[in-house]
């Protein structure tokens, strides 16, 4: 029997780019095994119809429309913290991209500790190697040098709940330091399949033109989707271990689970002794 | 393929090759030619799904298809000397089910073990042995094709 979770998480879930909500139109989408509709009234708020239901809480942060799904119907335990780049002209807005994976959404998070997933999977074998978890959020620390991605890399991705995770990455391309961030979203459709919305923006560099400046992004976006490429050839072709056998080269991943867990049970079944204190692996 | 299929498939699962109910002996799973050296292939015809590779040495060995650390097909690995490399974290898997090379760890773990099974070729074609209490295989057992 495949051990499948029995509900979809609790947390904050991106339906996509406010840009792609204009006043006066509504938009269907799939997730949570429902059809969704989303309308932009003409105050510019944003209504959001689950299968019927417009109870959900509805979040728009650093340029994202997000709605809290909660098996207990209650308010949102957390916001998202404000990212300062998402609302400045030094910054580009978000590229964004999108394609299926048909697995349970959890593969994903397994990522955030696999630090031994990065060489063969990735050619990016990496160099330092952090974990961190506190609350609601996991982080990652990493340093490592990528072919794809770029060399001398330092990428700082955090999960903010089971399904919104963004990066701070830097890296050197072409000789020149190059500031990212990135957007690691995602919705369930079913238990068994789930969409990830990423996106990529980037600090502008001075005297580039905007058409320069959006074929940069675009090259961005291609390496980041063919980075997910390689994870989605593994995790459409594999099972899921629920209690794997590791090594001593391999993350907290046990840990990264049990943080993960809490939001697939109920507020009252949340265990304690979640937290990681922030160290090197 | 229906939207339904696309999106709620099932998921895989190593098969538990007890419940298939087959009796002893050798199960054909492919031709030999099948199978050139140092490649890997999936069988799915059989009581669970397995690997099936050619090594350096030419010799064919078979383990249960998925990796037992985090779960990938072995069959998308790649053939290194006589042993199979799994294509998410590069754990090395022998014939005999021992896990013989980690490349970032500094000791194997003893619980590093996953299910080996007899391939033998006969004829041109490759069987592999099945028995459901997991008797040593016998080289003059009957031959299913």
């Amino acid at each position: 029997m495949n051990d499948l979770p029995d509900r979809f998480p609790r947390g904050w879930f991106v339906l996509g780019h406010q840009r792609d909500f204009p006043v006066g139109e509504t938009k269907t989408i799939f997730g949570f095994n429902s059809k969704i509709s989303i309308l932009r009234n003409e105050d510019s708020s944003v209504l959001v119809d689950v299968g019927g239901d417009t109870s959900w809480p509805v979040l728009e942060l650093n340029q994202m429309v997000m709605v809290w799904h909660d098996t207990e119907k209650q308010s949102p335990d957390f916001t998202p913290d404000k990212i300062e780049e998402c609302y400045s002209d030094d910054w580009s807005d978000y590229g964004m991209a999108s394609f299926l994976v048909k697995n349970n959404c959890r593969e994903l998070i397994d990522n955030m500790a696999d630090k031994g997933h990065f060489g063969p999977v990735h050619q990016a074998p990496f160099e330092g190697f952090w974990n961190e978890a506190k609350d609601h959020t996991y982080t990652q620390e990493m340093t490592a040098d990528s072919p794809i991605l770029g060399r001398d890399l330092f990428s700082q991705a955090r999960y903010e709940g089971p399904a919104y995770m963004t990066t701070y990455m830097s890296a050197v391309h072409d000789g020149a330091k190059v500031e990212s961030r990135l957007l690691v979203s995602h919705i369930p459709l079913t238990l068994t399949s789930f969409v990830i919305n990423f996106g990529v923006m980037v600090k502008k560099v001075p005297g580039m033109s905007s058409e320069d400046e959006a074929a940069f992004i675009q090259g961005y976006v291609d390496a980041n989707n063919f980075a997910f490429g390689q994870d989605v050839a593994i995790w459409e072709n594999k099972i899921y271990i629920p209690d794997p056998v590791v090594c001593d080269g391999d993350g907290p991943l046990h840990k990264l689970r049990k943080w993960y867990g809490q939001f697939l049970v109920n507020r009252a079944d949340i265990p304690s002794g979640l937290d990681l204190e922030k160290r090197e692996f | 393929m229906t939207d339904q299929e696309l999106i709620a498939p099932e998921l895989p699962e190593q098969k538990d090759p007890a419940i298939s109910g087959l009796e002893t002996g050798w199960y054909k799973v492919a031709n030999s030619e099948a199978i050139a050296s140092k490649q890997a292939i999936q069988i799915n015809d059989f009581p669970t799904q397995i690997v099936v590779w050619r090594g350096e040495d030419s010799v064919l060995r078979g383990l249960d298809l998925y990796c037992k650390h985090m779960g990938a097909s072995l069959a998308c690995g790649e053939v290194d000397e006589n042993s199979i490399r799994c294509p998410f974290h590069a754990w090395r898997w022998a014939g005999d089910g021992q896990c013989d090379q980690i490349p970032y760890a500094k000791k194997i773990p003893t619980k590093a073990v996953t299910r080996s099974w007899e391939v033998s070729e006969d004829d041109g074609m490759v069987y592999v042995w099945f028995d459901k209490d997991q008797k040593p295989a016998d080289p003059d057992g009957k031959k299913f094709n």
